[in-house]
């Protein structure tokens, strides 16, 4: 019987001693190997393939022959980082980058193929000197009663308080003008943290998924999101407009979907440049590492809004006015402002 | 009223015996060694670097207790510093195990002892990738019920007493925490996805085992304790692999405490 016991706990022991291993690399560091990688990960974790077949005739597949055409086993890395980049590039996206000690591959055609529909020291000329800065916003009442934000970034978290601090003083205003234009993004929750100070109700703005597996249509269940009340601080109550432009972006191009939503505020100026996927990364066997986007964000139709959100009224920069130190998209949201309230 | 007084006592117990009479047997050591990871959620890559760990045991001996004879408790807190095979990115690793085990004794004679039973095993920890952005961290738990079995051979190099121990868990069922293929932390946490990412766990998808193996010998009133750790665990859900190896040397010192009570 002493035996059997014995055994027992010998061949357990031995059973559970068995040496298990943390998986390899995938794929070699070589150039066809760094290239393999950074093609699979693409094709099995970026999230707007459908999409972009659809839209433009994407075809990822097609898009390898055409690059590892291009490759070459003695190819050196500013070679390589050349070829990974211009397949990257096939993508048009600008959350989708590769990043190399030397370099960072990117795609800004979304904002360097349009007019810019803005300058900033136009800006600067309805800003004077005499602005006030909170959570990094600049703002100042303009000569017409009109509270004028300029909103550079979503990369700072905007405090409550300064939120407080702005609608405080611009309440006087009989409107507001939010610029967000060459807006790159940040936060998303900055960018809703502001929101929230324009609506008197949880309001639905669209959806976001994520994918569920490698293939190019597996992804989860739209969530919807919202933007909710802000119950506990100021929210503003008369009429917003929203400026925005190609540059306005990522984080920033989200904020304008979202605020075309509530009642009170018109969007104007140009498309945004888009980036609705939330970017996540990931790294090449030889260290690079690659951004992409992962999460799609849609509008409340149910729409990518990957390309852009257009406004609400379209207005381009009036280059004759514009040397005449006049920004003709802040002036066309003045109008409106002011025609409203007649 | 004050009744009783409890104070620790050192007892002597020799080199390899189990604690008797109430008492407790005390383990605490510090080592470096060697961890691979691999999270397919962070990286592409293979991780591996130094470690650092630190464990603390104790095993308590229970005189009324009609099976299970003894009592457990493990902890273990290691550190990892890893860079991927490109020698270019680094990420960090901070696990934490903790292990609540009984033991019953299969086999003893004057040389050997083989203890086995269930054991209560946690583990919580993080991976932390620099140069990642939307997907910068990865949280790992896990609580699983396990199996767990040891031996202490006990054995004279000439006058010398030595005991060479041996200690092994493969947890069986469980929950652990794994996101989905492409989910967003912010996702999860805006929108209160965390139900889909706990998961049933189980060995198929979810092999885990924790080694330990040591030698134990007196160096004047106190018994030394050198030991190899090795702890592995992956997962695959949801077509993201995660795995990670813990190996590392120790070195620790063994006391075996008895409570004893003063006053009435």
């Amino acid at each position: 019987m002493e035996n059997k016991k014995l055994n027992t706990g010998i061949l357990i022991l031995f059973i559970s001693l068995m040496i298990s291993c943390v998986p390899k690399n995938e794929f070699e560091n070589t150039p066809k190997g760094n290239f393999d990688a950074l093609w699979t990960i693409m094709d099995e974790r970026y999230c707007f393939f459908d999409y972009k077949k659809a839209e433009y005739g994407l075809d990822w597949d097609r898009v390898r022959k055409k690059y590892s055409s291009r490759l070459t086993s003695d190819v050196n890395n500013i070679g390589l980082f050349e070829i990974l980049t211009d397949m990257l590039s096939e993508l048009r996206d600008g959350h989708v980058n590769l990043y190399y000690s030397a370099d960072v591959g990117r795609y800004w055609s979304w904002k360097e193929d349009y007019p810019a529909n803005f300058d900033m020291k136009l800006v600067e000329n309805y800003l004077g000197t005499d602005y006030k800065i909170a959570g990094g916003i600049y703002y100042k009442i303009l000569s017409d009663n009109i509270g004028y934000l300029y909103v550079g970034d979503f990369s700072n978290t905007i405090g409550e308080s300064s939120l407080d601090a702005i609608i405080s003083m611009l309440s006087v205003c009989n409107g507001l003008i939010i610029d967000v234009r060459d807006n790159g993004g940040g936060s998303v929750e900055n960018a809703r943290a502001l929101a929230s100070r324009f609506t008197n109700q949880d309001v639905f703005t669209g959806y976001i998924m994520h994918k569920t597996g490698p293939s190019h249509s597996e992804f989860s269940t739209p969530e919807k999101r919202y933007i909710e009340t802000n119950k506990y601080h100021l929210r503003w109550q008369k009429p917003v407009v929203v400026l925005a432009n190609r540059g306005s972006y990522s984080a920033t191009n989200s904020f304008v979907s979202d605020m075309k939503c509530l009642p009170l505020v018109t969007v104007m100026g140009d498309y945004t440049g888009g980036g609705s996927g939330m970017p996540m990364s990931s790294a090449l066997p030889n260290g690079w590492s690659v951004r992409f986007s992962a999460s799609p964000m849609l509008d409340a139709d149910g729409n990518h809004i990957e390309f852009g959100v257009a406004p609400d009224i379209a207005v381009s920069l009036d280059e004759t006015a514009a040397l005449k130190g006049i920004d003709s998209i802040i002036e066309s949201a003045r109008s409106y402002i002011n025609a409203l309230l007649q | 009223m004050l009744l009783s007084v409890p104070a620790l006592t050192a007892q002597t117990v020799g080199v390899g015996q189990l604690p008797n009479d109430g008492a407790f047997t005390s383990a605490y050591s510090v080592g470096a060694g060697y961890t691979a990871l691999y999270d397919s959620y962070l990286s592409a890559n293979r991780y591996s670097g130094a470690n650092l760990t630190i464990s603390a045991e104790n095993i308590h001996n229970r005189p009324d207790a009609k099976i299970f004879e003894y009592s457990e408790t493990e902890s273990l807190l290691t550190l990892s510093r890893v860079i991927d095979q490109a020698g270019y990115s680094y990420s960090y690793d901070l696990t934490f195990d903790a292990s609540l085990k009984l033991d019953y004794k299969l086999f003893e004679n004057n040389n050997l002892t083989i203890y086995t039973g269930p054991e209560a095993v946690t583990r919580l920890g993080v991976i932390y990738n620099p140069l990642n952005s939307n997907n910068p961290a990865q949280l790992k738990f896990y609580a699983m019920i396990a199996p767990h079995v040891a031996g202490i051979w006990r054995f004279r190099v000439g006058n010398y007493p030595m005991a060479l121990g041996v200690k092994s868990s493969v947890p069986l069922l469980g929950l652990t925490f794994a996101p989905e293929y492409g989910q967003l932390y912010y996702e999860m946490y805006e929108y209160d996805g965390y139900s889909g990412s706990i998961r049933c766990a189980w060995p198929l998808v979810m092999p885990t085992i924790y080694n330990n193996i040591y030698l134990e010998f007196p160096v004047k009133t106190t018994i030394l304790r050198f030991s190899y750790n090795y702890n592995y665990s992956f997962y695959h859900y949801s077509d993201n692999r995660s795995a990670m190896s813990n190996n590392g040397l120790m070195i620790g010192v063994v006391k075996t405490f008895k409570q004893i009570h003063y006053g009435k």
